[in-house]
C-alpha cells in the first residue's frame, strides 16, 4: 500500500490562514491599538502554521466561514515553543495539586 | 465617621530573616505548658500574657491596652536544628539544581549570564515574563557543570515533601537542612536576580527556617467550655508539639546522644515544622487530635471553601440585607417584591436633606421608629449620627435642617436588588420596586420565578438596599426586571407566564368561549384595565356578549401583527395558515386577535414565545411589562369564572379502550416470548456488532417500546380538549401527553443505565421470577398504569429507575457547580470594549468581534440580527392586499 500525502489546507474544515506583512500586522496592531503580544497566540508548531511557513513573530490571518456571522476574521501571533516553553509542567502541577486539596 | 486607622499603600511580599523574626518577637518562648494548675498562663508558655489578651477585663503586658484594643504580638522559637519549610521546598530543590555545590555560583559563564540578564530587563507582561525567563535560566543552569570552579556534576533529587539528595554514578547522599542551608548561603548577591530572588526583601537562605515564628494568642484564643474546662486552638496544640521536640532535640544534642536519636528527633521536628503550615501535605500522614480529628493548621485555615479567602473575603456578609421566605402574589407588577413591614422598618436609605425635601423629611422623623415611613437615625451637619427614638422624635424633626442625612425607612418605590441562590446567571440578581406589605414573607409576582428558578414550597430569598444614588439609578436602569424579560442567553422570553395562566389563556381564547357584559366588566376591573385602557363606555355601546378574543385583544398594543402557530397544532401534514380548522394558527393584524387561540407558544416564559417576544421587542421593555401584568390578571379572573381542575377521571378510559391496550400489550409479551423461545433454539440473527444477547435485548426493548407507544397512542384517542388535564398538557402550562397516557394506560419499561433491569439476585432480578428469565414481567416492564396502580413487583421496578434519576441529578448538581466555578473564575474579567473587541483585564485580545458577530442575543430576534423572515411575510402580505 502506498502512503497517500494529506494536503490538510484541501479540508473544508480548515480554515483560511494568510501570513501578513509586516505593513498589514503594523496596520492591523494600529487598528486596535495593541502590541503583538496582546493578540490571541498560534504555536509555530501548529500544522496549518508549519505548511503555509509563518515564522515565529508573524502574524497570520484567520478567515473562518463557520461563525454563526457568516464570516469571522481572527488575527494570531505566531510564537515558537521556546517562547511558551516555561508555562507549562508547574502550571499544571499546581492545579492538580490545588484541586485535589480542595474537592 | 469611621475614622480609617492607617491607610494601605503598597504590600511587599518576601520571606522573613531569622533576624526580623527576632525583632518582632516580644519572648522567646521555651515552655511547652499554657497555664498552671490555678488556669494562670505560665511564663515564657504559649499563653504567656505579653503575647497578647484574649480575657475581657485584663491588660496586655506588653502595650498595655485591652482585650479588642491590642491587637496580639508575635513570640518566637530557637529551633535547635535548622528545618525546611514546606512551603519553599520545590523552590529549594530549583535552586539547588542550577547553584554550583562547591562555591555556590550560579552555573552559567559570563556570556550567558549577560543573555539571561539582558532578556529580564527587558522582560515583557505575557509572553516573556520575568518568571518564564527565570525558568529558563536555572533550567539552562541546572544541565551545566560549573564553569568557575569545574566541580563535578552531581544530580539533586527531591523526595516530596521535603528530602533532598544528592547522587552521582552509584553514590547517594541525603543533604540535611544544615547542608540545604549551608549551600544556599554561599550563593553571592548578584545572582539574587537570575534566579528570581528580590535581594531587598529575600534571601534564598531564608527558606529553611531557625527560627519560627510564634503568633499572638489572638490569632488562636483559647475557649472555655461550659465545664469550664480549657480548650485549646488547634494552632497551639501544633506549637505545644513542636517546642516539646525542640526541648528534647536539644537536650539530646547537648547531651550528645548518638546521631541515630538525634537524626530522629530532627525529622520528627521537621514533620511537626511541617502540618503546622500544612497538614494536608501529600506523603505526610496529618497530625491528629487525641480525639482523632484532624488538626487545622495555617493552610487550611486560608485555603478551600471553609477558609479565609473565600469564606470570609469573597463571601462577606453585608448590611442593608434580609432573607426571608417567598410567596407568590399575582396582583404586584412584576417589577415589584413585596416587603415585609418588619423588614422595611429595618432598613435605611440615607437621603439628603435638602430645601426640596425639608418638609417630607420632617414629617418621615416626626414618625419616629415605629411608624410605617418613619426614620432610625439622622446624621447632622457635624457629622455626628443620632438615633431617632420615640421620645426624642419631635426635638429631632424641629432641628432638622439642610445638609441633614436622614436615614429613612425602606418605603414603596425604593429600588431593590432581589436574589436567590444559587446565583447560576445574571438573572439571579434583579432590580424589584419595593412594596411594603403586611406578614412575613416576600412577595414575588410569578412571572418572575422562572429566572430566579423559584417556587413556594419553602423557598427562601435575600433582598439587598443599594445606599447611594448612582447604585439605585444604575439598578434601576440596567437590572429592573423588566429589562430582564429577554434573556441574554437565548434571546426569548424567561420571564412570561406559567401554568394557569397558560391554560387559563387557552379557556379565554378558545373558539366559542363567550362572556357576559357584566362578567367582562368584572373582569375589567379587577385586572386594573378598566378606565385605563377599555372606558365605561365600551359597555354602553354594545349588548351582545363578548368574545375570548375580544378580551384579549384588549390588551395588545394598536399596531402590533404577528402571526404564529399555537402550541395545541396538531402538525397537520399541511398547514393552513390563517384557515386552520382547529384555530391553531394565530393571526394578530393591526393590534386585532383576528385568529387562532392563545396558549403557551404565545407569552409562556423559556419556551420561544412569539407574542411577548415580538411586543418586548418591538414597542419596548415599558410595554413588555404592562402586557404581562394586565395578561396575568385579566386570565385569573377568567379561569375563575370558566374554572379548571383535574382529577383522576381525566384519566378514565371506557372498556374497549382499556380491552384495546390490553390486547396490545398482550401481543407484545407474546412477541418477546417468541424472541426468547428463537434464542434459546439458537434461530436468532445476530446484528451485525452486536452479541447474540444484546440483539435479543434490543429486539426486546423495541419491540416493549413500540407496544407502550401503541398503548399510549390508543389511550389518547379518548383524551380529549373536554378533560382538563389534556388542556394543560396540550397547551403547555403543565405536564405532557406522555405523563397522561402514563397514568391512563401503561408506564413501560423501566431502565438503569439503559438497560432492562436485571441485576439483584443471581440471574434474576427479584426472587419472584425463575432464573434466566428474561420475559418482559421479569425485566422491569410496568404494563400496569398509574390509575390502575402497580403490582409489587412493578412497584418496585419503578422506584429502581426513579432511584438512577435522583442519584443523576446529584451527581449532575455537584458537577456542573465545579464547572461553573472553573468558567467563572475563567470568564470573569471580560469584557466588551468600544471597539467591540472582547478583551480581558490585562488588554489581551480574546475576541475581535463579540461573539464573533457582534450580536447581543437579547437584543437579536431568534439568534440573528434581523427576522428577514418575518419582514419578508409582511411586505409580501401587504402587497397583496
Ligand atoms: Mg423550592
Ligand atoms: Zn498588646
Ligand atoms: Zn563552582
Ligand atoms: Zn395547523
Amino acid at each position: 500500500m502506498t502512503k497517500k500525502k494529506i494536503n490538510i489546507l484541501d479540508n473544508e474544515f480548515v480554515p483560511e490562514h494568510t501570513i501578513l506583512t509586516e505593513e498589514e500586522s503594523n496596520e492591523i496592531l494600529q487598528k486596535f491599538n495593541v502590541t503583538h503580544d496582546k493578540l490571541p497566540l498560534i504555536l509555530d508548531t501548529d500544522p496549518v502554521v508549519k505548511i503555509i511557513g509563518a515564522k515565529s513573530g508573524d502574524v497570520i490571518k484567520i478567515v473562518r466561514s463557520d461563525s454563526p456571522a457568516g464570516k469571522s476574521v481572527f488575527y494570531r501571533y505566531v510564537i515558537g515553543e521556546d517562547i511558551k516553553q516555561g508555562l507549562e509542567e508547574d502550571l499544571v502541577d499546581e492545579i492538580i495539586e490545588e484541586e485535589s486539596g480542595e474537592e | 465617621m469611621f475614622k480609617v486607622p492607617k491607610v494601605i499603600d503598597t504590600i511587599q511580599f518576601g520571606i522573613l530573616s531569622p533576624e526580623d523574626v527576632r525583632k518582632m518577637s516580644v519572648l522567646r518562648v521555651i515552655t511547652a505548658d499554657t497555664y498552671d494548675d490555678d488556669g494562670y498562663p505560665i511564663e515564657k508558655g504559649l499563653m504567656d500574657q505579653r503575647l497578647g489578651v484574649i480575657d475581657p477585663g485584663l491588660k496586655c503586658k506588653t502595650c498595655g491596652q485591652k482585650f479588642g484594643d491590642c491587637p496580639g504580638h508575635f513570640g518566637h522559637i530557637e529551633l535547635a536544628r535548622p528545618v525546611i519549610h514546606v512551603g519553599h521546598a520545590k523552590d529549594v530543590h530549583k535552586i539547588l539544581k542550577s547553584v554550583c555545590r562547591d562555591c555556590g555560583k550560579l552555573k552559567l559563564d559570563t556570556a550567558q549570564r549577560e543573555h539571561f540578564h539582558d532578556q529580564l530587563m527587558k522582560a515583557s507582561d505575557r509572553l516573556k515574563n520575568k518568571e518564564i525567563i527565570v525558568k529558563e535560566t536555572m533550567d539552562k543552569a541546572a544541565k551545566s557543570v560549573c564553569p568557575w570552579c569545574g566541580s563535578d556534576k552531581r544530580t539533586i533529587k527531591f523526595e516530596k515533601p521535603y528530602t533532598f539528595y544528592e547522587e552521582w554514578g552509584e553514590e547517594r547522599n541525603k543533604l540535611t537542612p544544615i547542608d540545604v542551608r549551608e549551600r544556599l548561603e554561599k550563593i553571592p548577591l548578584e545572582d539574587y536576580e537570575l534566579i528570581g530572588v528580590n535581594k531587598d526583601v529575600s534571601k534564598p537562605e531564608w527558606m529553611v527556617l531557625t527560627v519560627l515564628p510564634v503568633p499572638p494568642v489572638t490569632v488562636r484564643p483559647s475557649i472555655t467550655l461550659e465545664s469550664s474546662v480549657r480548650s485549646e486552638d488547634d494552632l497551639t496544640h501544633k506549637l505545644v508539639d513542636i517546642i516539646r521536640i525542640n526541648q528534647r532535640l536539644r537536650e539530646n544534642i547537648d547531651a550528645g546522644a548518638p546521631q541515630l536519636i538525634v537524626e530522629d528527633l530532627w525529622e520528627l521536628l521537621q514533620y511537626h515544622v511541617t502540618t503546622y503550615f500544612n497538614n494536608s501535605t501529600s506523603g505526610v500522614p496529618p497530625a491528629r487530635h487525641r480525639s482523632g480529628r484532624i488538626l487545622k493548621t495555617i493552610s487550611q485555615r486560608l485555603s478551600g471553601k471553609e477558609g479565609r479567602f473565600r469564606s470570609n473575603l469573597s463571601g462577606k456578609r453585608v448590611d442593608f440585607s434580609a432573607r426571608t421566605v417567598v410567596s407568590p402574589d399575582p396582583y404586584i407588577s412584576i417589577n415589584e417584591v413585596g416587603v415585609p413591614d418588619f423588614v422595611a422598618s429595618e432598613l435605611t436609605v440615607p437621603e439628603k436633606v435638602t430645601v426640596h425635601n425639608l418638609e417630607e423629611m420632617k414629617v418621615i422623623v416626626r414618625n419616629g421608629p415605629n411608624t410605617h415611613p418613619g426614620a432610625n437615625y439622622v446624621i447632622r451637619n457635624d457629622g455626628r449620627r443620632k438615633k431617632i427614638t420615640d421620645t426624642t422624635k419631635d426635638d429631632v424633626a424641629e432641628e432638622l435642617d439642610v445638609g441633614f442625612t436622614v436615614e429613612r425607612q425602606l418605603r414603596d418605590g425604593d429600588i431593590v436588588l432581589f436574589n436567590r441562590q444559587p446565583s447560576l446567571h445574571r438573572l439571579s440578581i434583579m432590580a424589584h420596586e419595593v412594596r411594603v406589605m403586611p406578614y412575613k414573607t416576600f412577595r414575588l409576582n410569578l412571572c418572575v420565578c422562572p429566572p430566579y428558578n423559584a417556587d413556594f414550597d419553602g423557598d427562601e430569598m435575600n433582598l439587598h438596599l443599594p445606599q447611594t444614588e448612582e447604585a439605585r439609578s444604575e439598578a434601576g436602569i440596567i437590572m429592573k426586571v423588566q429589562e430582564n424579560i429577554i434573556s441574554p442567553r437565548f434571546g426569548e422570553p424567561v420571564i412570561g407566564g406559567m401554568q394557569d395562566y397558560i391554560s387559563g389563556a387557552y379557556l379565554m381564547t378558545r373558539d366559542g368561549s363567550e362572556f357576559s357584559a357584566e362578567e367582562v366588566e368584572e373582569s375589567f376591573y379587577e385586572s386594573g384595565i378598566l378606565n385605563n385602557k377599555v372606558g365605561v363606555e365600551a359597555f354602553n355601546e354594545r349588548s351582545k356578549p363578548w368574545t375570548g378574543k375580544e378580551l384579549f385583544e384588549v390588551l395588545l398594543p394598536k399596531d402590533l401583527s404577528v402571526e404564529f402557530r399555537s402550541k395545541t397544532c396538531r402538525k397537520c401534514e399541511r398547514c393552513e395558515f390563517a384557515n386552520c380548522k382547529f384555530d391553531n394558527y394565530v393571526v394578530i393584524k393591526e393590534g386585532k386577535l383576528l385568529h387562532g387561540v392563545i396558549d403557551g407558544a404565545a407569552f409562556k416564559a423559556r419556551s420561544s414565545c412569539k407574542l411577548l417576544d415580538k411586543i418586548v421587542k418591538d414597542y419596548g421593555s415599558d410595554e413588555g411589562r404592562e402586557f404581562l401584568d394586565s395578561v396575568t390578571k385579566l386570565i385569573i379572573s377568567v379561569i375563575m369564572k370558566v374554572g379548571l381542575t383535574t382529577g383522576i377521571d381525566d384519566v378514565d378510559i371506557p372498556e374497549e379502550g382499556l380491552e384495546r391496550i390490553d390486547e396490545i400489550l398482550e401481543n407484545a409479551r407474546n412477541k418477546v416470548m417468541e424472541n426468547i423461545d428463537a434464542y434459546n433454539r439458537g434461530e436468532l440473527e445476530k446484528q451485525p456488532g452486536q452479541t447474540i444477547e444484546d440483539t435479543l435485548e434490543n429486539r426486546i426493548m423495541a419491540e416493549l417500546a413500540k407496544a407502550r407507544d401503541n398503548a399510549g397512542a390508543a389511550a389518547e384517542q379518548y383524551l380529549g380538549m373536554k378533560r382538563h388535564a389534556v388542556i394543560m398538557a396540550k397547551t403547555g402550562a403543565k405536564g405532557n401527553m406522555l405523563d397522561l397516557t402514563q397514568m391512563a394506560a401503561c408506564l413501560g419499561q423501566m431502565t438503569v443505565r439503559g438497560k432492562r433491569l436485571h441485576r439483584g439476585y443471581q440471574e434474576r432480578s427479584l426472587p419472584h421470577f425463575k432464573r434466566g428469565d428474561r420475559s418482559a414481567k421479569a425485566r422491569g416492564f410496568v404494563s400496569s398504569s398509574y390509575r390502575k396502580g402497580l403490582s409489587p413487583t412493578e412497584f418496585f421496578f419503578h422506584s429502581m429507575g426513579g432511584r438512577e434519576g435522583l442519584v443523576d441529578t446529584a451527581v449532575r448538581t455537584a458537577q456542573s457547580g465545579y464547572m461553573q466555578r472553573r468558567l467563572i473564575n475563567a470568564l470573569q474579567d471580560l469584557k466588551v470594549e468600544k471597539d467591540r473587541t472582547v478583551r480581558d483585564n490585562s488588554n489581551n485580545i480574546i475576541q475581535f468581534e463579540y461573539g464573533e458577530d457582534g450580536v447581543d442575543p437579547s437584543r437579536s430576534s431568534y439568534g440573528e440580527a434581523v427576522d428577514i423572515d418575518w419582514i419578508i411575510h409582511k411586505t409580501i402580505t401587504s402587497r397583496k392586499e
